[in-house]
Formats: structure tokens, sequence, C-alpha cells
């Protein structure tokens, strides 16, 4: 299971926490606090994966992702409440 | 008239969606926009006050944390009810493993036992594998889940059952059979310390997803005998040593059992077991996974599907017996777990894996194996 939270606008400060095993594909590190690079748009979850898996995830990335999202199986909360909440539209 | 499935209210579902569909009028037009939507929270479309935290993916209900405790716990309540699983006064052992469903099975047991007044008499049976590094880790979490739930406990484990370790036997029979080895022994082990601690009935964590996962192994593998028995939610006594078990969390998803216990703030362990990456299971999980995410309600379909399946008539089916050197329930002359570990002590891994079944005859009867029929049942995959 993968939780992000976020603050701040300018620029995203983000705190992603992985418990349930997922973990184990970042080196047993369960939180990560990152302050990501600004850019021009909002930053969106897929945006956000595709750093994740080139900056934080180390081994394995098939388990973790799976095209543009997370492999099935893996349970996303943003804020603390499930991503399946919002639409497609506004994540990815 | 279809009440509201949410469990908590009492409205019909035509209520709901006109009381829904009044208060949030502008809601359609917002979305369509595509503007701050993104901040908007979704709100619980139970109690419609508090910010829904998740969306049910058994029913599509976006619910708060504490609608969503409510709906679980009441639906685990009604499947024990409807299924009649429990009478008062009995003593009943959660099969724990410190794992997710076994913990959140302990902690609704305990919660609606009380809630409910069960009279039930609630305890903790764990089995210790002998994995190093991982079930010594585990035990230690159900060691906590002891304190936590104040329930009795007792560990039995492979060792001092059949002499055997989970390690040990990985290390003559490989990394390809290895689990069909633990589950037929661990069956075995919890039945053993259900009669130890005299409980009448043993509960599993058992979930939604695990019980779909076997209806497709047991199709993917033609396996008419298991595919019959795989979907009830409890089975009957069958003879001296096997305690009746049931599975009170049959309709739970896993993803929603992971919440309860991340919400609950539950403490659990998880991690894959390091012997368990080649098991079949993983792929008729993969596929499983793969339809929830398109359609959700298919683990619940496939569930339903495996329930009301008939066999043709005619059809040969394995007759239950009781094995002729242990008397543990068997169809065969020996039961699965005698056979494989007279495979282990003979030094013949591959006894037990596959059909070999003329071979147990001679087996049973101590007659000597030809060197062909001995080098089919060493050869090992590692």
């Amino acid at each position: 299971m993968c939780t992000v939270g976020s603050e701040g606008q300018t620029k995203p400060r983000n705190s992603s926490s992985l418990q349930g095993g997922a973990e184990l594909l970042f080196d047993g590190v369960k939180e990560h606090h990152v302050t990501l690079p600004s850019q021009s748009e909002p930053w969106d979850m897929k945006q956000l994966l595709v750093w994740i898996q080139r900056n934080l995830l180390k081994e394995r990335p098939e388990l973790f992702v799976q095209g543009d999202t997370v492999r099935p199986g893996i349970l996303v909360l943003i804020n603390d409440a499930d991503w399946e909440l919002m639409s497609r539209k506004q994540l990815l | 008239m279809l009440l509201c499935p949410c469990v908590r209210c009492s409205h019909t579902v035509e209520e709901q969606w006109i009381r829904r569909m009044s208060e949030h009028q502008s809601a359609p037009e917002q979305l369509a926009a595509g503007k701050s939507q993104a901040r908007m929270p979704v709100l619980c479309s139970s109690c419609s006050e508090k910010r829904a935290v998740l969306k049910r993916p058994k029913t599509g209900h976006s619910l708060c944390k504490a609608c969503f405790f409510w709906a679980f716990e009441e639906e685990v309540h009604r499947t024990i009810v409807a299924a009649k699983l429990f009478r008062p006064g009995e003593t009943v052992g959660i099969a724990a493993s410190g794992g997710k469903d076994s913990t959140v099975l302990a902690h609704v047991m305990k919660l609606l036992n009380e809630r409910h007044s069960y009279g039930l008499e609630l305890m903790l049976i764990s089995v210790d594998e002998g994995i190093t590094g991982y079930r010594d880790d585990s035990l230690e979490t159900v060691k906590r889940n002891q304190q936590q739930y104040e329930l009795p406990l007792k560990i039995v484990s492979y060792e001092e059952l059949y002499g055997w370790t989970m390690d040990a036997i990985v290390k003559q029979v490989g990394l390809k059979n290895n689990c069909t080895f633990c589950g037929v022994f661990r069956r075995q082990a919890l039945d053993r310390g259900a009669v130890m601690l005299k409980v009448d009935k043993i509960c599993t964590g058992h979930n939604a997803d695990d019980v779909a996962e076997t209806v497709l192994m047991n199709i993917l593998r033609g396996d008419i005998a298991r595919l019959r028995r795989c979907t009830a939610i409890s089975t009957a006594s069958e003879g001296d040593g096997v305690v009746p078990r049931c599975k009170p969390l049959k309709y739970a998803y896993e993803k929603e059992i992971v919440l309860y216990a991340y919400f609950k703030k539950l403490d659990y362990f998880s991690t894959e077991c390091i012997y368990s990456p080649n098991a079949y299971r993983g792929y008729a999980r993969t596929f499983l996974k793969d339809l929830e995410s398109i359609r959700p309600s298919s683990i619940m379909d496939i569930i339903h599907s495996g329930e009301n399946l008939s066999v043709r008539e005619g059809v040969k089916m394995p007759v239950q017996g009781t094995c002729s050197r242990c008397g543990y329930i068997s169809s065969q002359a020996l039961c699965k777990s005698c056979v494989l570990l007279e495979g282990l002590n003979r030094g013949l891994p591959k006894l037990g894996i596959g059909k070999h079944h003329r071979l147990h005859e001679k087996i049973l009867s101590q007659q000597p194996l030809t060197e062909r029929e001995k080098r089919k049942l060493k050869s090992v995959d590692f």
C-alpha cells in the first residue's frame, strides 16, 4: 500500500509512506519525505509515479508499476483517502 | 423494493437516490466543467456528513471511516448469522498467523462477540512452520495480538508434529513444490492445535480474494472435487481429529481488509513468504487482480459461480475415507500428510507430488522400489 500526502503549491513537498510489503521494493524504507522539482503545471499522479519509479524504487519495477499506473493490487491513498474516489481525469 | 446496501440506514435505494440527487444538484455540472473538483472532497454516501475515505469495490459506495467500519463489521456479522457459523457457548479457535487477514479476523470476532453477544469463548491458534526470518517475525506479531486482544494463544510447530521444519523440507524438496508440503502440513497442524485446546470450531481469515483465486486455480487444474468443496463457508465435522472450520471473512474483499487494518491502526506483519514466489496461486492472483481493476464485482461473481456449480451425474468423484496409518481424513489409502512425510523421511521428495498412487501401495506394504521408480521420485527442481 502506498499513501501520499502533500503540502504546498509552489514547491510541492510530498511525503509517501509504503507498507504492506511495498516497502521491500524501496530498500525497506517505509517513509519518504521529498521535495519535487518545481514545474509550470501542477504535478499529477502519473508524473509522481514516474518520478517515484526513477528516484525511489530500488528493484523490480514490474511489481510496482504497470503501464501508466500502479500494478493492480497496490492500494494508493492520497491524503489518507482512497484514490479510487477521484476520477481518472483528475489523477492521471 | 431494495433496501440500501450501506447497512446503516433503512432507506430504500430509490429514496437514497432522490435524496442524493437533490442535495448535489450542481455536482454533475461542476464535474463536466472540470474545474477545481480535484479539491472538492467526496462525501460519504451513507451519512453525507463526513469526507469519504474509500470507495468500496463491492458496492461502489464511497464511505467515511466510521461508516466503513460499521459496514464492514456488520457484513461479517450478517455472514456469520446467515450461515449459522457458531452456537452460543462454543469455544472457537482463531487461526492466527500475524498477517492482516487473521489480525482483522481476531479483532472483528472479538468485537462482534461482545457487540452481538455471541456467547463464544475465543482463542488464538498459530502454526510455526519453521521458516527462519519469516515465521519468527510474524509469531512475534501474534504474541502481541494475544496481549492486545487478551486471548489465550497456542502455538504448534512442524518440528514437534512432524520432525521437519520448512527450511529442512525446502533443502530436500526444492522451491517448486514446497508450498504443497506446507499447505498440507499446516491444515493438519491446525487441527492438532485445535484438539489440544479442545475447541469446538476453527475459523480462518480466508477472504473473498482467496476464495476466488482458489476457484480459478481449481478450474485451471481441472480439479472437480476441490472445485465443488472450495467455496463452502464451513466444513462439517468429518471424524476424529478433524475440527470443523469456517471462513467468516469469506465475502470481505482483501482491499477492504487492508484498509480496515490501516484505518484502525491494527498491528500486523506483512511480508511475502520467502519460499512462495513460484507458487501456482500467484498466477491466479495476478489474473484476479487484473479482473478486479476492470470490474470490481468480478471477485464476488467468481465466488457466486463457484457456489452454484453443479456436477453432471455419473462423474467419478473421490470417496472420503480415513488414512490407514494415522486415521486422518483421506480419499486414498494413505493421507497426503503421511505420503509426503514418508517421501521426506526416505529421501524421495517427489512422493506425493503428482499422481503415483500405484507406488503408495508398494510403500505401504514395505515392498522395495525399482531403480527407475526411485529416480522418478528423487528428481527435484530448484
